[in-house]
């Protein structure tokens, strides 16, 4: 972060803090911005540079009750990013080698939605793709969208905010397109 | 979901945060738990019977003095560690493990000029009920500072866990070195030290585990 970029994202933090959604989306522009160049700075051109943004983006969004208005904004903002960074890597390894170790994904996600039957496409590669998810993603994913529980339901049984819900869930739509062979966003 | 669609959707759950009291003042809540459930210790379990005696000697007041500290400023670490920061001073996390440093060096110190260290260790006869009272004074501040650490967006999950548990456990070992009549640094090294630093790992783990609740 720039001089200037810190005096701004602390102006704008200030005001989202206090509701105003035009400076917090002023402020999530600029980290977009600020995270992208961080992110590519040390993964080079990877296709998952938005997935980091991104959950970067949603930390600052569960997590900005932790920021201190009289401190600087930089400290706080980075350390989240980089976490942040470092978990992307550490699941995308773990993601490519559950996609590689198992043959089956490989082949549902190589013939696409137009090699077989929608049906069959859909229960087999997609029960395969959720069961390669991490724990706390399946559970969630499967009970938004199997099991009809809402995100309120699911922190409760979880023990989690429903704004970390929403972000594994996130996570986990994500993964599951990834595996599944869809694009990227 | 793209970038753009992500910022406005967040955009749109805008709304007046109330901020995360400062690390001091939740050390100062915490102590507030951990007080009461040592001296509730103290008064179930009784002082030993010397302790007019021991009071002025120097190794037990300093034993004392870095049992605090380790409490309060593994409190405040864990507390630190629960809030993203980049530029965290180091003394935040180097200080209660120089004074929990200290605390074995010089129990270690005081055993080697005893004796034989090994011969010792060995011969030290089972006092569990050491290990189960620090333990069990340490479970509620525990769960109490796990539960603060939670509160905030610990992107350190396993140095958090660690230091609550460590906070917790020198709350403990306080009340134990009130307690507890035998100094020798044995007993003091297996059923005082060993348990707070084994224990310690538990709150690595539940750290690693339940802290950082944004992971996905």
């Amino acid at each position: 972060v720039t001089p200037d970029e810190e005096r701004r994202a602390t102006d704008l933090m200030r005001g989202a803090l206090q509701g105003e959604s035009a400076p917090y989306a002023d402020l999530l522009v600029v980290l977009t911005a600020v995270t992208r160049r961080f992110a590519r700075a040390r993964l080079g051109p990877v296709a998952w540079l938005d997935d980091v943004v991104q959950e970067t983006l949603l930390t600052v969004h569960v997590a900005r009750h932790t920021y201190d208005a009289s401190r600087p904004f930089a400290p706080w903002f980075y350390a989240i990013a980089r976490s942040r960074l470092v978990d992307a890597v550490r699941r995308e390894r773990r993601i490519s080698g559950r996609e590689l170790g198992d043959p089956a994904v490989m082949k549902a996600a190589a013939a696409g939605p137009s090699g077989h039957s929608r049906n069959d496409i859909d229960v087999e590669a997609i029960r395969r793709a959720l069961d390669a998810l991490p724990a706390r993603q399946r559970d969630v994913v499967e009970g938004l969208k199997y099991r009809d529980e809402s995100v309120r339901d699911i922190a409760a049984r979880l023990g989690l905010t429903e704004s970390a819900v929403k972000v594994t869930a996130h996570r986990g739509y994500r993964a599951l397109k990834r595996l599944l062979g869809g694009n990227r966003a | 979901v793209r970038t753009e669609e992500l910022i406005v959707r967040l955009a749109a759950e805008a709304a007046p945060v109330r901020p995360l009291p400062s690390v001091a003042s939740r050390v100062t809540a915490w102590i507030g738990v951990a007080l009461p459930v040592v001296a509730a210790y103290l008064v179930l379990a009784g002082p030993r019977g010397d302790l007019a005696a021991r009071a002025p000697a120097l190794d037990f007041v300093l034993a004392l003095a870095l049992l605090l500290a380790v409490t309060i400023l593994s409190a405040r670490a864990a507390l630190s560690f629960g809030v993203p920061d980049a530029a965290r001073p180091a003394a935040v996390w180097v200080l209660p493990a120089a004074a929990g440093g200290v605390w074995a060096i010089l129990l270690v110190a005081r055993l080697a000029s005893d004796g034989p260290v090994l011969a010792q260790l060995l011969d030290e006869p089972a006092h569990a009920a050491c290990l189960v009272q620090i333990a069990a004074a340490a479970a509620l501040p525990g769960v109490v500072l796990l539960a603060m650490v939670r509160r905030g967006a610990a992107v350190h999950g396993t140095p958090a866990g660690t230091f609550a548990a460590l906070a917790a456990l020198g709350a403990g070992a306080l009340g134990a070195a009130i307690v507890c009549p035998i100094d020798n640094a044995a007993h003091q090294i297996t059923w005082h030290l060993a348990p707070v630093g084994s224990l310690a790992v538990v709150g690595a783990i539940a750290g690693a585990l339940w802290l950082d609740r944004l992971r996905g």
